[in-house]
């Protein structure tokens, strides 16, 4: 097999940044940074990350399910031999998905959701990483075909002493359960949507026994509401036996305008039943001009793995967009199917119906490939 | 049926302390308003209406004064003429209109007060 030696690629792209945080259900690992280098989660695995993709959180085929392929532990397959300072990944996921809203016609489409490659080199403590791809959609009328490629992360990293960390540059700050899904209420509706992130600077620590993490950002060129944003954010989480339990802090200034929002999470590993349930809640308050309103956004959901490579999980969200005002408020309720068989390869069905207001409905159903080497 | 008042008794449980009974149509039915807590977080999303993608052609987000004047110059809003008005045929899914947003559609007591709103003489 031809190696190549690649010390760094970048290219362009949009990815949804976000961790699984499931996942220590198969690792057991305590925090994000057991598997991944970013301190909140999500984008490249370390050593340790591929290790417990290919030999814990992936069910291996038949085939060879008594042994775990070398190949699955590395960055691409092993295709390419990194040099010790530099490290490689993709995304690339393809939906088939159908969707439909109160009396509408039932939609279907079938696009390429994603395709990123993420890249990172690193000296000592010093870091710097990036990821970029192509931003596909499924309605491109009239989108300027510059629009879709873009660059969500790209920051400098500095981890000194033991999980203390200085990072700036291009990310989401962390916030939350930071889920993977970017439509959930939390996301969505708290600053955390699609090519949410802003230009910040972020300090933290994250050990097994705790968490913190204080942000300080100043715009996001993607997103209207958080363009001209300028403020903080700030989480801090501490692990109790098979709990955690956190905090987040997020206030944001913008010309007449101010949203400030504040939350509690909870996760619960049981372990006996293989089964995490995971929380989120959070009140908003927002200032328009001379009016304010308050919000509400929850998220509650319970994650079972039967077997090794498969997780099933059902969510219950809330989102009032005015707690003063009645039916304004957004209900859903969701579930999905995942299936791991390498440690590159997920295959995710996921099915959401909401309830809006007093009498609209929406659904979707979606079938995704996702690959990641 | 079931399912549906299952997950709305969970949602009200969540809410029953702050829940309000204000009408939703009683808020300020000024453009500033309404573009800040309703086009943006629902419209101008970074793949949809916003100034990265520009979907059809239309821009909700920026200045709420040049949104407004782009509304109503493109002839989404006839001010004081709400069933003329484009804007919330989509909203309505109307007269063969795509509803709008497409992924889920807005609560009624938004589309009332940008009803409201128009009916007003559309205020900025």
């Amino acid at each position: 097999m031809r190696t190549i030696h690649v010390a760094v690629l970048l290219i362009s792209t949009a990815r949804p940044v976000a961790a699984y945080p499931h996942y220590p259900l198969a690792t057991g690992a305590p925090r994000c940074t057991s598997c991944h280098y970013a301190p909140a989660g999500g984008g490249l695995l370390n050593a340790s990350g591929r290790y417990a993709a290919a030999e814990e959180i992936a069910r291996g085929w038949p085939w060879d399910a008594a042994a775990v392929a070398d190949d699955d532990a590395r960055p691409m397959h092993g295709a390419i031999a990194l040099s010790s300072w530099a490290d490689l990944g993709a995304d690339a996921r393809l939906a088939l998905f159908t969707k439909s809203a109160s009396d509408a016609p039932r939609e279907w489409h079938l696009i390429p959701m994603q395709a990123d490659l993420h890249g990172r080199v690193a000296a000592g403590g010093l870091s710097l990483a990036a990821t970029g791809g192509v931003r596909p959609s499924s309605r491109p009328k009239g989108q300027p075909p510059s629009s879709h490629l873009v660059s969500r992360e790209h920051y400098a990293m500095w981890n000194f002493r033991e999980g203390t960390y200085l990072r700036a540059g291009r990310f989401m700050p962390p916030y939350g359960l930071r889920l993977v899904d970017h439509t959930s209420y939390v996301r969505r509706y708290l600053g955390f949507d699609l090519l949410g992130e802003s230009y910040s600077a972020s300090v933290g620590k994250v050990v097994d026994r705790f968490e913190l993490h204080a942000t300080g950002f100043l715009a996001n060129p993607y997103v209207a509401r958080e363009r001209d944003e300028r403020g903080g954010a700030a989480y801090a989480e501490l692990r109790l036996g098979n709990t955690a339990w956190g905090g987040s802090f997020r206030l944001g200034d913008a010309d007449d305008r101010r949203r400030v929002s504040g939350g509690l999470t909870g996760k619960v590993f049981i372990a006996p039943a293989d089964v995490i349930v995971l929380g989120e809640a959070n009140l908003v308050r927002q200032t328009i001009g001379p009016d304010q309103r308050d919000q509400f956004v929850s998220y509650l959901s319970v994650v079972w793995r039967p077997v090794r490579g498969v997780y099933a999980a059902a969510a219950h969200e809330v989102f009032d967009e005015d707690l003063a005002v009645r039916d304004v408020e957004r209900y859903a309720l969701g579930g999905w199917l995942a299936y791991v068989p390498r440690a590159w390869l997920e295959i995710l069905a996921v099915g959401r119906t909401q309830w809006i207001g007093p009498s609209e409905r929406a659904s979707v159903a979606m079938l995704m490939l996702h690959y990641a080497p | 049926m079931a399912g549906m008042r299952l997950v709305r008794r969970l949602g009200l449980i969540v809410l029953a302390a702050g829940c309000g009974d204000a009408d939703p149509a009683d808020r300020p039915a000024r453009f500033s308003y309404i573009q800040a807590a309703i086009l943006e977080p629902s419209c101008a999303t970074s793949g949809c209406h916003s100034e990265l993608s520009r979907t059809a052609h239309l821009v909700l987000e920026g200045d709420a004064d040049d949104v407004l004047d782009e509304l109503v110059a493109e002839g989404f809003v006839y001010p004081g003429v709400p069933a003329a008005s484009p804007l919330l045929h989509f909203l309505r899914a109307e007269f063969g209109a795509e509803r709008m947003p497409p992924d889920a559609p807005l609560p009624a007591g938004d589309i009332e007060l940008i009803e409201r709103w128009i009916d007003e003489g559309a205020a900025p």
